[in-house]
């Protein structure tokens, strides 16, 4: 079949959207972490918001367009697009900020609260490392379903 | 198959589906150089498709074609310097004029601009060279577009219902480089819906039902109005 | 010769580019118009106090170039779909890549004018006082339209081709943008009010990489994202 490019895209990308639904989570458990106020415009916490942003972008992009090889190529290259600016995205927005405030990073907070951050920064690393796994052996499943479902449909050639 | 075969198209089993429709399921055919072949079937047959998978434009989902011993798919440039496509919109740029079009094609098909007046006074449009585009009628583009395929100096042309929108001189200039193209060894595949205008072109007709090549008529019976028996085969229970 | 036929097609499609939309009227006349409006309606919206006008001049200029610049980019893309003449133009034999670098050309060539005249306007609108450091103000816009344009152009391509275009094309660009907004609107505050050269110096390498590095990736990308 002339599809294994495509075939490779798919699952790929149904990955990265499981990436960005993390990114979610972690914007909402961030808001866990934040004393006073519910917004403030802190370097990580606006950068995962402009990623989030941007997977937005991404699924919209999936949502409106048919055609399973051309999204499978779209999604790839805005997908790569979205990565590639992701230190690009952090960078801006953090020298953004230095001009007005330091940034929370372990060293200026409670050291109570340090060991506690590190280990859901790990436990939540793992976890995700898991489902991404999973979707993208369920994605490759679904996948192989439907080439047999096309080669029947093509079926006495 | 790599190198210059003799074929001019060499079809093998092409299928195409866009989301979950199969318009093409399992196409093989082939045209010699020399030859005018004819394509028809009922609206939705896959003709178009598959004169688009041939162009290079769709890829195809199974099978291969090849053009003059170069693979659709893998030489698709190849392929481009030798065809000549039709399509159903002119594509031209309404707000260039007919000479502006053609010198846009000449210069992206890397030849020189010398006698692109010429090539408009073939097919009759000499008279608006610098006219904008978007006051042509369909016919005048159709003409233009005819114009721009000839630049590319095709061995092969592919044509989606070339008469369409065409007068009686139109359809004359039409049939008049189908036969330059022939008489210099090269073929054409034409996509038509009904035989009429190409009345003594065609060596052969070929059947597209639901994706698949279902009948061919060759000779004088080839350039008859559709037979009684070329109808029965479009109904379900017809086969041959 | 591959190089010298790839620059002439570049040049080629330029020119057809740029010549299709100077003749169609509608197009770049109601781009600048629109970003003109838009700049006039921040003035509402932030002012009328002159201080506060000035420190938000650089964020409004960028913001109405943006906006405006939005509907320059599908247009670049409508041209070829309405006639249906991007079969014709996929059919030519040669580096895809060029389709997409002479377009950028054109466009770098429309989205800077319009720059040029919100820019004019908009120090007029918001009491701006000309700075010593221009030049490198001048370098700083051309650095940023460069990068609105390159991503603009390139997620266009895929936008123009979709049932949502005007919406989708905002929802991809818009933050993808961020680090070209924040690095131009950032350094042109600070070479506007005079101070600080470091750290306009500091945004304009940040500029300088996301352009290398963009309209690197989007050339490569652009023959898997044209095709059908």
């Amino acid at each position: 079949m002339n599809e294994t490019a495509a075939t490779m895209n798919v699952p790929r990308s149904r990955a990265w959207s499981l990436f960005g639904v993390f990114a979610f989570v972690a914007l909402i458990a961030a808001q866990a972490y934040a004393v006073l106020t519910w917004w403030v415009w802190e370097a990580r916490l606006t950068s995962t918001l402009v990623l989030f942003m941007i997977f937005v972008g991404y699924l919209a992009l999936r949502s409106f367009v048919d055609d399973p090889q051309q999204r499978a190529q779209w999604s790839a290259a805005v997908g790569a697009f979205g990565a590639i600016n992701v230190p690009i995205v952090y960078m801006s927005v953090r020298w953004w900020r230095t001009i007005h405030q330091i940034q929370s990073s372990p060293s200026t907070m409670d050291s109570a609260y340090v060991l506690g951050l590190r280990t859901n920064a790990i436990a939540f690393l793992l976890i995700m490392i898991y489902f991404i796994r999973r979707r993208y052996e369920l994605a490759r499943l679904r996948r192989a379903t439907e080439l047999i479902a096309d080669a029947a449909a093509l079926g006495g050639m | 198959m790599n190198a210059e075969s003799s074929l001019a198209i060499d079809a093998q089993g092409i299928a195409r589906r866009f989301g979950a429709r199969w318009y093409l399921r399992g196409v093989s055919l082939q045209v010699r150089p020399g030859e005018v072949v004819g394509l028809a079937g009922a609206n939705g047959s896959g003709k178009t498709t598959f004169l688009r998978v041939l162009a290079t434009l769709l890829k195809p989902n199974a099978g291969a074609a090849w053009v003059y011993g170069h693979d659709v798919t893998r030489a698709a440039d190849d392929v481009r310097r030798h065809v000549g496509f039709l399509a159903h919109t002119a594509g031209l740029y309404e707000d260039l004029t007919a000479l502006e079009n053609l010198r846009f094609a000449a210069e992206m098909l890397g030849r020189s601009p010398d006698g692109l007046e010429a090539s408009l006074d073939r097919v009759g449009l000499a008279h608006v060279a610098a006219n904008r585009v978007r006051g042509f009628s369909a016919g005048m583009q159709r003409r233009l577009a005819l114009a721009r395929l000839m630049l590319v100096r095709p061995r092969l042309l592919l044509l989606d219902e070339p008469y369409a929108n065409l007068d009686a001189a139109g359809i004359d200039i039409m049939n008049a480089v189908i036969a330059e193209v022939r008489n210099a060894g090269g073929a054409a595949l034409l996509v038509l819906h009904e035989l009429a205008p190409a009345a003594g072109m065609l060596d052969r007709v070929l059947t597209l039902i639901d994706g698949r090549i279902a009948a061919e008529e060759h000779g004088p019976a080839a350039n008859a109005p559709p037979a009684a028996s070329t109808l029965a085969l479009a109904s379900p229970a017809g086969a041959r | 010769m591959a190089w010298r036929e790839d620059l002439r097609r570049v040049r080629v499609i330029a020119w057809k580019d740029i010549t299709t939309e100077r003749r169609s009227k509608a197009g770049f006349n109601s781009v600048v118009a629109l970003a003109v409006t838009i700049l006039v309606l921040f003035g509402f919206a932030l002012g009328p106090e002159a201080q506060a006008l000035r420190d938000a001049a650089a964020g409004a200029m960028w913001l109405a170039a943006l906006f405006a610049g939005v509907l320059a980019f599908n247009r670049s893309f409508q041209v070829e779909l309405e006639s249906g003449a991007i079969e014709p133009l996929l059919l030519y034999p040669g580096s895809r890549w060029t389709i997409l670098a002479g377009k950028l050309l054109a466009n770098a060539l429309f989205v800077g004018l319009m720059l040029a005249i919100v820019v004019i306007v908009g120090v007029t609108l918001f009491q701006v006082a000309i700075p010593k450091a221009w030049p490198s103000l001048l370098g700083l816009f051309a650095l940023g339209a460069v990068g609105l344009v390159v991503l603009g152009t390139f997620y266009a391509a895929m936008s123009s081709r979709t049932r949502a275009r005007e919406v989708l094309l905002p929802l991809l660009l818009f933050p993808m943008l961020v680090p070209v907004l924040l690095a131009a609107i950032s350094g042109s505050k600070a070479l506007l009010t005079g101070d600080l050269m470091h750290e306009a110096g500091a945004w304009i390498r940040l500029l300088i990489a996301y352009d290398i590095i963009f309209v690197a990736a989007t050339l490569l990308a652009f023959e898997h994202v044209i095709e059908a």
